[in-house]
């Protein structure tokens, strides 16, 4: 600001003391926005804060499904009976899923029992709730004789499997099989491409994949007899929270009662229909559920 | 009969050729104000490079005042299949300017604000958080920290939205923080839309917005899946399918006849096929379905093949050189081509003239000095690595080998097209075709 003109340094005008004054006023004005902010975060709505979390395993667990996939059904219905409600939060990657968790930004978290490291174990209660159902899968173009499977691995020595990331492989090293692991586009794709002989995925998320990548070719893809493997799946509540013992608690009481008034086999039902659902589901899902406590 | 089928087709084929070479006239280069024996360079650059089977064959076009001075074909477009002027290229992410135009023709309307947060429109976007990698060791290996901002409409278009490719971790393979946004990107099945993606582009980038960011918005330029999202906002914002939308506003009219995102079956003979060169001699068709090495994976097929349904905004279209011609002439005409107006001379100054990045630089592709505006890089000064010839100058470029540039100030076009992986190779190709493009200038 220049000294007004005719009056001597350090002397100023009243415009001048004015001017001064609307610039300190200015200055010493909460925020810097000439206006308010454009962007604010009401905008979006109120954050929800989750109880649990889940990573997305569609058709199991998954966003596009109103009840969140028969998995967040099952868990669901379990709190329910114990007249807890709670939110659960389906996030897109494994890894965001296990930083809530360890984070302790949650209770719990859904998983498999490969997402916790033996480190890791003591810090969580561990309960399973729902077995994956692998199954062998083979594309049918690709042989022009029978597929060689009649009731043992053995029958495929010297083909090659295809596996998802993380899971048992070493029983078909010992049947003779070269194994790759993947995830299940790429295990899919490798199958048709030649890359592959069989693969194992669990048999909700194959049916779900071949119809979404290959509507034309859904017959092509077939499904081996008999179960392949099974996986649990779990949730783990976080020993550190102080609700994860209340939440055990209310969850597994709730699960058994699911279970005996037969609504935990109605939504099974429901999603599998009676024909492919094996018929000692619940019995194979308690062994776990024993060897877990 | 056999005989007469072979006529018929070699008939058909000469007629489709003809046709093509009357609607397209070149001038002679003299007439707008290049020089024929400079231009000519480019002819015995190109030739050496399909030579030495650097690359299988290119189409190269430089046009100047609106004209067409030079378009030559080189080489083979597939075995035994001579490239032609009208061949077809997976032009990859030069759909970005196109999607760019779309965004920008919305705003326009009045229907979005470039100041807009994209979680106005796609809410899954809504309070971002930005990954940081912890020191090794640590578990978890990062941390999530709350975004400082919204990413918004502007953010995409000059990609300072933190949202990088999955195959950055190869650029960058000492970069943990590439590594990471790759595993995310890979467990929540992100697509680059570089081959056959089953589902839609909505499916896609709702869960891409559920992942953090790689970056504060607007802290750094983040080469990426930015465009993916615009795709997708055109989707929510129009109304309309991403191709259809491109089909009905953008290449009907501008009569860019043979742009499609998924071709249809009778055209397919058009296409180039793919070649994985070493550069040193050795030269391979690339076989139709998936290609992964490293992080990067890619599908000559994705434009034909699989489910058909994932129209990537990031590299979802195949092109001519004709076709993307008149796209970059509209461009130059500052939004009009032939009475038709895509956008007004406003807009196109902000998307092309415009440096919307400030004191960062947009370094993929081109070097420190190249700024970027929407959707297009933009040479700020001349004293650098990369030089069109002129500040002002224009471009963007496909992974698969293609590369567009525009001289406003020259009024001059340069295209080539090629299908050629991997592209780090062609950088060399790419920076003496701009030279020998603008000294070919010659008044």
């Amino acid at each position: 600001m220049k000294p007004a003109k005719n009056l001597p340094y350090p002397f100023l005008s009243l415009r001048n003391i004015g001017q001064l004054l609307v610039a300190l006023c200015l200055f010493w004005s909460d925020g810097s926005y000439a206006t308010a902010p454009r962007i604010a975060p009401q905008m979006f709505g109120e954050e929800r804060k989750a109880d649990i979390i889940a990573y997305e395993i569609a058709p199991l667990v998954t966003t596009n499904q109103t009840d969140g996939g028969l998995a967040i059904a099952i868990l669901s219905a379990a709190f329910n009976a114990s007249g807890q409600k709670l939110i659960i939060d389906i996030v897109p990657a494994k890894p965001l899923a296990k930083y809530a968790l360890l984070n302790n930004d949650v209770v719990a978290m859904i998983g498999e029992s490969q997402d916790i490291s033996a480190k890791e174990k003591n810090q969580f209660l561990a309960e399973a709730f729902y077995l994956k159902i692998g199954r062998h899968f083979y594309f049918k173009p690709n042989w022009k004789s029978a597929f060689p499977w009649q009731s043992s691995l053995t029958d495929l020595k010297g083909l090659r499997y295809g596996g998802l990331s993380g899971t048992e492989q070493l029983t078909y090293k010992a049947a003779g099989i070269q194994t790759q692991e993947g995830d299940v586009r790429g295990l899919f794709e490798k199958l048709r491409n030649q890359e592959l002989d069989f693969i194992g995925v669990p048999d909700l998320v194959a049916e779900f994949w071949i119809n979404k990548a290959y509507p034309k070719e859904q017959q092509e893809f077939v499904s081996v007899n008999g179960i392949a493997w099974e996986q649990p799946l779990y949730i783990f509540f976080a020993k550190t929270n102080p609700r994860s013992q209340e939440l055990y608690k209310a969850f597994v009481t709730g699960l058994d009662k699911i279970i005996k008034n037969g609504k935990y086999q109605e939504a099974l039902e429901k999603v599998y229909g009676r024909q492919q659902l094996p018929a000692d589901f619940i019995s194979r899902l308690q062994r776990y559920r024993a060897n877990t406590r | 009969m056999k005989h007469l089928k072979t006529a018929l087709f070699f008939t058909l084929t000469f007629l489709t050729t003809a046709v093509f070479a009357e609607d397209i006239s070149v001038v002679s280069p003299e007439s707008v104000g290049l020089s024929s024996p400079r231009l000519e360079n480019i002819s015995t650059l190109i030739r050496s490079h399909v030579a030495e089977k650097k690359i299988a064959g290119a189409v190269v076009l430089v046009a100047r005042h609106g004209k067409i001075a030079y378009f030559e074909p080189f080489g083979e477009a597939d075995i035994g299949k001579p490239m032609q002027k009208d061949t077809m290229f997976r032009i990859a992410s030069m759909t970005k300017p196109l999607v760019t135009v779309a965004i920008l023709q919305l705003y326009e309307e009045g229907k979005l604000l470039l100041s807009d947060p994209v979680a106005k429109y796609i809410p899954e976007f809504a309070r971002p958080k930005v990954l940081e990698m912890l020191p090794p060791g640590s578990n978890p290996t990062f941390r999530l920290v709350p975004a400082k901002r919204e990413i918004t409409v502007k953010d995409l278009l000059r990609h300072t939205a933190g949202l990088p490719y999955n195959f950055a971790a190869d650029w960058y393979p000492k970069n943990r923080l590439y590594r990471q946004m790759y595993e995310l990107y890979q467990d929540a099945g992100i697509s680059s839309g570089l081959y056959e993606t089953a589902g839609t582009i909505g499916e896609m980038v709702k869960r891409l917005a559920r992942l953090p960011l790689a970056r504060q918005p607007g802290e750094v330029f983040e080469y990426g899946m930015a465009a993916d999202v615009q795709g997708y906002l055109v989707e929510v914002v129009s109304g309309m399918k991403l191709d259809d939308y491109l089909r009905e506003r953008l290449f009907k009219p501008l009569k860019m006849n043979d742009t499609y995102f998924f071709m249809p079956v009778s055209e397919k003979p058009r296409l180039s096929a793919l070649w994985k060169t070493n550069w040193h001699g050795k030269l391979d068709k690339v076989s139709d379905g998936l290609h992964q090495e490293g992080a990067y994976t890619y599908s000559p097929s994705y434009q034909y093949a699989g489910t058909k349904t994932f129209l990537s905004g990031g590299v979802g279209v195949t092109s001519t050189a004709y076709d993307y011609f008149r796209f970059c002439q509209m461009l130059l005409n500052k939004g009009e081509l032939e009475g038709v107006r895509i956008l007004s001379r406003k807009t196109v100054e902000l998307m092309t003239e415009t440096n919307h990045i400030g004191a960062l630089n947009a370094t993929t592709l081109h070097d420190d000095g190249w700024k970027f505006g929407l959707g297009v890089a933009i040479e700020a000064d001349r004293a650098h690595n990369v030089d069109s010839g002129s500040v002002g100058t224009f471009e963007w470029a496909g992974i698969f080998s293609t590369r567009f540039s525009v001289d406003p100030k020259e009024q001059k076009i340069t295209l080539f097209l090629s299908q050629t992986h991997p592209f780090n190779y062609h950088f060399e190709l790419w920076d003496k075709l701009l030279v020998l493009s603008s000294s070919s200038i010659a008044d």
